[in-house]
């Protein structure tokens, strides 16, 4: 059986993968605490185009990314149903040079076993009319939306039924993971605590660097940022990629009444102060086009902008690092107590979360299986915290 | 090229004024992360930037709107600070912050799904196939705050949570649209509604709670007429 109640662990951050983490610990019978230094989802996972992957944009670049997500979009789909988008998503194409990927893509999907169903066009035009009426192919995949916020609430709601705890507006500002000793201020009162914990997880995103180097330890995380555009339209129901390699403002996602185009590319220094770049807007509508032609009709609704934590590899960055995912014990630098998790997207957030957590408890000696693939979460409501 | 903008924050010890740099094109919500850089201390929430998830609604120049979707030059008077304020009607942690938690819970009684059905002649165009799409109601607590009777009225149900039941009754999915409009049929319910249209013209998604109450309102007259008749 478990020991676990016993133990106290402390999660840092709130987005998508500690908010899962939160919920997989929890549910092994774990004490959580989940710090965050401004809102549930008010870093990389707010700021997401909310494309619940079928793995297929991966299939032929990163075919261990593209398994773990279409594996995670079964998963997802079972224990939260309610909140996805299910219209599934379309890989087009309309030059040669598309034409010339198709082979590859079908095959790279096959290998990666991610359904990949060629529609005919008429179909694939009757199912979406605004499509680029030139296109010559459309592969059907099981693409879906989801709403990255409520995601988020989904996995807190459910760990906090089981005795989570979540403070927002809390940032840390000391560690010493040995002595088991996180430092916070709470930013409305201003006031400085100290919390005990038996172990320490760092799941910041891109700022997991910065949180790993409070307590002398180093985490390599890129910080690679994109802009998104969303217009004032639904322009389609599923999911439309351009079918090539992945590039800058391939996907156009449709989100309750709005659709978000994207993404571009770029390394930042820093998470916290992301200038949008001169041009990333236009190059945005300029590919969105190709797929929708109509797109530049409808008014822009908003624009954002946030940093992806890619795991560094050597000689890789940006469109073409791994959107694969790493979790750290920081024991085997001397700072014994802290684990570090980066890499990942939202899609395989609880795959993230169930690495980790069976890092945890091997850690601590505590034997409970991860449930979390089966176990349907609460409704996002019963997850907003003060 | 950057702006000079003025930023006036209602804060606990008074209004401050922030004078930031940002983008043209910028909405409040940039500026307002700009200020942020400048004083670590200030509260809001924020996420998707992009009128979804509703966490970054206040008051604009005395009018509920979410920062993320209001762009500076449509509001900002050139030479004139753009006011902000919190939501009212909703518990203040501080600065811009509220607490949307009693909100989201009073929408969870009522059951509503996140996500809707929608088919053959829904809206202007007609899909070819039935497809799902999340719920318009972003649960932003732009109506409640702009409600002038919640104001005054702490038991209203207030025109968020009336409004999802107004949904549930126009389709039912799972749900019971009998315990809907029992849940709503009462002195603090549908009939405390004066019918002042606020909700529904501060709302960022079109979801017309101040028709939906009135739908509502409709339905009862008519079940209650119905009753007589037997």
């Amino acid at each position: 059986m478990t020991q676990g109640p016993s133990c106290h662990i402390v999660v840092i951050g709130a987005g998508s993968t500690g908010a899962a983490i939160a919920h997989d610990l929890a549910l092994r019978g774990l004490r959580v605490t989940v710090i965050e230094r401004a809102g549930v989802a008010s870093g990389t996972t707010g700021h997401n185009q909310g494309q619940l992957h079928s793995g297929a944009r991966y299939a032929v670049s990163d075919p261990v990314a593209a398994r773990e997500c279409v594996i995670e979009n079964r998963i997802l789909r079972r224990i939260m149903p309610q909140s996805l988008e299910l219209n599934g998503g379309l890989f087009v194409g309309w030059t040669e040079e598309h034409f010339s990927y198709r082979s590859n893509f079908l095959e790279a999907c096959a290998r990666c076993e991610i359904p990949a169903r060629e529609l005919p066009v008429p179909e694939a035009l009757r199912l979406e009319p605004s499509l680029n009426p030139r296109i010559h192919t459309a592969v059907e995949i099981p693409d879906g939306v989801f709403d990255p916020y409520r995601i988020c609430l989904s996995f807190l709601a459910s760990a906090r039924s089981r005795g989570a705890e979540v403070l927002t507006f809390t940032e840390v500002v000391g560690l010493n993971p040995p002595r088991g000793e996180v430092s916070v201020i709470f930013r409305q009162t201003r006031k400085k605590m100290t919390i005990g914990a038996d172990l320490i997880v760092n799941a910041a995103g891109p700022w997991a660097g910065r949180v790993a180097a409070l307590a002398g330890a180093k985490v390599e995380v890129e910080a690679s940022a994109g802009v998104l555009a969303t217009v004032d339209e639904r322009v389609c129901n599923k999911v439309l990629n351009i079918l090539c390699p992945p590039a800058d403002g391939d996907i156009v996602v449709p989100l309750r009444m709005s659709s978000i185009l994207g993404t571009t590319s770029w390394t930042v220094a820093n998470p916290d102060d992301i200038s949008i770049p001169e041009g990333h807007l236009d190059q945005i509508f300029r590919v969105a086009q190709g797929l929708v032609p109509g797109i530049r009709r409808y008014p822009l609704r908003g624009v954002m902008t946030a940093a992806r934590p890619l795991m560094v590899q050597s000689g890789t960055g940006g469109r073409s690092a791994s959107r694969g995912f790493a979790c750290y014990d920081h024991a085997g630098e001397g700072v014994p107590g802290l684990m570090s998790i980066v890499g990942g997207k939202t899609t395989t957030a609880r795959a993230m979360a169930e690495m980790l957590s069976d890092r945890v408890c091997e850690k601590l000696g505590i034997r409970a299986e991860c449930r979390t693939q089966d176990v349907p979460l609460l409704p996002h409501r019963l997850g907003v915290v003060r | 090229m950057k702006r000079g903008t003025l930023l006036r924050i209602h804060r606990a010890a008074g209004w401050a004024d922030f004078r930031v740099e940002v983008r043209g094109g910028a909405y409040v919500l940039e500026a307002l992360e700009e200020a942020w850089r400048q004083d670590p201390t200030l509260l809001f929430r924020h996420s998707c930037h992009h009128g979804s998830c509703g966490t970054c609604g206040m008051r604009i120049n005395g009018r509920e709107r979410l920062a993320c979707l209001t762009p500076i030059a449509v509001i900002g008077d050139p030479g004139r600070p753009i006011r902000l304020e919190p939501l009212r009607n909703l518990p203040l942690i501080g600065d811009l912050l509220v607490d949307l938690s009693p909100l989201a819970q009073g929408i969870e009684t009522t059951n509503l799904p996140l996500t809707r059905m929608v088919g053959d002649g829904d809206g202007d165009g007609t899909p070819v196939f039935p497809f799902v799409r999340f719920e318009n109601c972003i649960e932003c607590g732009l109506c409640l705050s702009a409600c002038p009777i919640a104001g005054h009225d702490p038991r209203y149900l207030g025109p968020a949570l009336l409004a999802a039941a107004g949904r549930i009754v126009q389709e039912p999915r799972a749900s019971d649209p009998g315990s809907a409009l029992a849940q709503v049929d009462r002195e603090h319910g549908v009939w405390r509604c004066h019918a002042a249209f606020d909700c529904t013209e501060v709302c960022p998604t079109g979801v017309d709670p101040a028709g939906l109450i009135l739908g509502l309102r409709g339905r009862l007259l008519a079940h209650a007429r119905k009753g007589k008749a037997r």
